[in-house]
């Protein structure tokens, strides 16, 4: 490859500058724009795809939508989540006096639960998924917006020794905004089939008006103004006769016998990670948080082999006592839902092998309300959740609230 | 600012629009300016330095214009190299120094402690500071004028494409190019941008698609299998030349849009049948350069077995260095040394080493895998984070070989990748790169084209993973 130096322009003149801009320049870059044209051309329709289903919102405009139609849900399908920063930025802002806090697990608690307090209730399930997400949580969480009744969820696999703790809870970015989520969901989009088949249905706007991103809008899943999931309208109805089955793949049950995922065998529950909890526990109490603790459900079928696996067994029993004794010790409420039939119920109240539908969470609060300290902070709610649970209306998996306080009004951190 | 982030493509298209407006003298200014900016991107603190260093050279130089005893140019030459290396020791190797000297002490039995500063190393200290010495050199060795225009000066020592990570250029081929009339050429312009297309394919699909296999297989050698360590250090042989290679596709590329050429820095390297000549063909500039500031100098071949021997070993040795503040580098520099004293014993120098374009036979084959091998062995110590680490690698690899049984790469799809890599690397051997078509048609070149774009959009991996060579 040689120099091949440009002859030195003597003359140099402007115009022969600009004459090489006006023809050869210009000429390069309409070349260049032809080649990378159909490339724009797909990204652009993609992103229109993108943006008509609401999939690309920035999440500051699904909260100001969710703010002004209450009955909006928010679920993308292809583009990041961006769970964190969605529940963080909503529970600075609104500083709830209800919190429902957890994994996903918690999720199905709704502001209707809760009666007259409805307004303030805010569901950040998904937010804190390990000890020391929630130790995070419990120091970034600025003390002056504490709520007044803190509702935890406390899976079995925060406290098995060795899991290692990722950094979700620091992730607060908004995918929207960033170029390689987008990519992301471009390459998803392209690659997943589903989506290209859902595509006419995702574009019709008008069914869909309440439905943001892709995913709310193909199955009437997503989060709802209180960050409570709406499991989508999908529900087996009580008289249906319906049985109970594992959607997913692997099962639960599947996973707890092979221990995998969630279920990896432990000998014991961890020390330090339950000294962690306690702690973590203590600070909340010590700003004046009622903090009322549960052990979110598993199937039933799940539960026998957890009780009776030799591998799991032992974990399994002191992550129950273990978890309750630590309640009952520092005087806060704790309620062991962690089969449906503690509650009274049956697997058919269960969506997946973890996961209860709301129904169930309307009998757990239900539980709540029994200790009087809880029924103290939550006066209204029993009024709500008897109606709920007495109403036909109410099926397996959704409830009911004929009682509840009509959700249209300004919210606590407006009216604050 | 790196060539891998949307950042870089906005600068760039700016800086390319503004720049084909202005005459040479502004278009000097405007490259200055977008130096400056893309350097100052990363830390704008380390502009200081690079100005500073970069305006004591320019001085130096017109000093050794002006000054006719010979007593005085040393001393110019003398000051501009102390200054420069002093810089580059003072941030790159002083803890290294430090904790070399504490060692020493400590297996003497004396007690030392080895305190180490939290030094940040500014980004291409290393390709600057050399490519600065040429400057200083070449104008004491009366080889060329010193440039009196501070503005073309500055714009050679921080000409953005290449400031970070090479090819490192010699002040007599790319100066003169900033004091010419740069004349738009839409061929050269098309082929800068399928260079650099090339490169981000290079880049982003296949080496940032290997780094997080070989990452993690070298961050935990000791759990790791003999095959899962093996197929590691050839996922780093791609990744460090496609992660380099491609940095100097996107560097010429990006050059050859404003109307400048720069070196080869890599010439299908994995195709050599000999170390020396593997030498000739990975990081062109960098070997040139110890070749003609240091092996020369030093005598070169033209001195006794003993003498050479040592000029080798001194110039492998110190390339290593130059790569990193680790005894790792330095071992893999000195095995490189004895690769090439070994392969050239008997013939005193590298002796005669034809182009490899044209060997197709098995011998030659049998030699391109047994020189690619040895330098794969030479990888371990380069990617080891310690001697410790390269040894269990080597112990490792050793058992998996022995054991006769064969596993595949746990991630097969880098590695196909690599594969067609080689093969377009082997299809297109006379060509100054891969998307160098023009004998094809233009649906052909376009279809092609395409599918690296498509191949980027797709494949490319978006965890930003620095270039590699930005370290050293």
């Amino acid at each position: 490859m040689g120099l091949n130096l440009p002859t030195t322009n003597t003359s140099g003149t402007e115009g022969a500058i600009h004459s090489a801009w006006r023809s050869g320049v210009r000429a390069f870059l309409a070349r260049v724009a032809l080649f990378w044209s159909p490339v724009i051309f797909v990204f652009c329709l993609l992103e229109i795809v993108l943006w008509s289903t609401g999939e690309s919102w920035p999440l500051a405009r699904v909260l100001e939508i969710q703010s002004q139609r209450r009955e909006a849900i928010f679920m993308r399908g292809v583009l990041d989540q961006s769970l964190y920063a969605y529940k963080w930025r909503t529970l600075l802002e609104r500083r709830p006096e209800i919190l429902a806090l957890g994994s996903s697990r918690v999720m199905k608690f709704r502001a209707e639960m809760f009666g007259d307090d409805s307004a303030t209730f805010y569901n950040a399930g998904g937010l804190v998924t390990s000890i020391e997400d929630l130790g995070a949580f419990v120091k970034g969480f600025p003390a002056d917006r504490g709520p007044r009744v803190l509702i935890l969820g406390i899976d079995p696999w925060w406290l098995r020794p060795g899991r290692s703790s990722d950094e979700n809870f620091r992730v607060f970015h908004d995918g929207a905004l960033s170029w390689q989520e987008h990519l992301l969901a471009l390459r998803a989009l392209v690659r997943d089939p589903r989506m290209v088949r859902a595509g006419p249905s995702l574009l019709r706007g008008s069914a869909a008006e309440d439905r943001i991103g892709m995913h709310a809008r193909a199955t009437g899943q997503g989060f709802r103004y209180d960050g409570s999931l709406d499991s989508g309208p999908r529900s087996p109805r009580r008289r249906s006769g319906a049985s109970f089955v594992d959607p997913e793949r692997p099962t639960t049950v599947k996973r707890i016998r092979t221990g995998t995922g969630f279920f990896k065998p432990s000998p014991r529950v961890s020390g330090p990670r339950l000294h962690a909890l306690r702690q973590a526990l203590s600070a909340l109490q010590s700003r004046g948080i009622l903090v009322v603790g549960f052990a979110p459900p598993v199937c039933s079928e799940g539960v026998g082999l957890l009780e009776t696996d030799p591998r799991h067994q032992r974990f399994w029993f002191q992550y129950r006592d273990r978890v309750k004794r630590m309640f009952d010790e520092l005087g806060l409420p704790f309620v062991d839902a962690s089969s449906p039939t503690e509650l009274g119920l049956d697997d058919r109240f269960m969506i997946d092998g973890i996961h209860g539908g709301e129904t169930l969470y309307v009998h757990l609060l239900r539980r709540m309300l029994d200790d009087p300290r809880v029924s103290e902070a939550l006066p209204t709610a029993s009024r709500v959740v008897d109606a709920a649970i007495l109403s036909s209306s109410t099926d397996f998996w959704r409830a009911d609230f004929p009682d509840a306080v009509a959700l249209s009004g300004p919210v606590a951190s407006d009216q604050s | 600012m790196t060539f891998t982030t949307p950042t870089f493509v906005i600068f760039l298209v700016i800086v390319y629009l503004a720049y084909w407006r202005l005459q040479r003298p502004a278009q000097n200014v405007l490259l200055l300016v977008a130096s400056l900016v893309f350097y100052g991107w990363w830390d704008w603190r380390f502009l200081f330095l690079l100005l500073l260093t970069a305006g004591l050279d320019y001085g130096v130089a017109l000093g050794l214009d002006r000054a006719h005893r010979l007593a005085t140019r040393r001393a110019l030459l003398v000051t501009s190299v102390a200054v420069n290396l002093g810089v580059l020791a003072a941030f790159k190797y002083f803890n290294f120094f430090l904790d070399s000297f504490g060692a020493i002490c400590r297996s003497l039995g004396w007690p030392a402690e080895s305190p180490v500063l939290q030094i940040v190393l500014p980004v291409g200290i290393s390709f600057y500071t050399f490519q600065a010495l040429s400057y200083t050199i070449d104008v004491y060795r009366g080889r060329m004028a010193p440039v009196r225009d501070l503005v073309q000066y500055l714009c050679f020592i921080s000409f953005f494409p290449q400031l970070v990570a090479g090819p490192i250029e010699r002040a007599n081929r790319l100066l003169p190019q900033f004091a010419v009339e740069r004349r738009f050429d839409a061929e050269r312009s098309a082929d800068g941008l399928r260079q650099m297309l090339w490169g981000f394919f290079k880049k982003m699909v296949i080496a940032d698609g290997l780094a997080p296999f070989v990452n993690t297989v070298y961050s935990g050698v000791a759990t790791e299998s003999g095959w899962h360590l093996l197929w590691a250090t050839y996922g780093f042989a791609f990744q460090i030349y496609c992660d380099f290679s491609g940095y100097s596709d996107i560097a010429i590329g990006c050059a050859r849009l404003f109307g400048f050429e720069l070196m080869q820095n890599f010439d299908r390297p994995y195709f050599s049948t000999s170390i020396p000549e593997f030498w000739k063909r990975w990081h062109i500039s960098l070997s040139t350069w110890f070749r003609d500031y240091l092996y020369v100098p030093l005598g070169g071949n033209r001195v006794g077995v003993g003498r050479w021997t040592f000029n080798v070993l001194a110039v492998f040795g110190l390339s290593g260095l130059w790569h990193g503040a680790n005894w790792t580098f330095v071992v893999w520099g000195l095995l490189h040394a004895f690769y090439y004293l070994a392969s050239t014993a008997g013939g005193h120098g590298p002796g005669e080493d034809r182009d490899g374009t044209s060997r197709t036979g098995l011998r030659e084959l049998g030699k391109m895998v047994l020189t690619f091998n040895l330098v794969c062995v030479a990888w371990i110590f380069f990617r080891a984070n310690s001697l410790e680490d390269a040894s269990i690698v080597l112990r490792g690899i050793t058992a998996a070989l022995a054991s006769g049984r064969v596993e595949p790469p746990p991630v097969p799809g880098p590695f196909l990748w690599a594969a067609a890599l080689c093969i377009a690397e082997w299809v297109q051997a006379r060509r100054p790169h891969a998307l160098h078509i023009p004998n094809l048609g233009r649906p052909l070149r376009w279809a092609i084209y395409y599918a690296v774009a498509v191949s980027i959009i797709f494949f490319a991996s978006l965890d930003h993973m620095p270039f590699i060579y930005f370290q050293f």
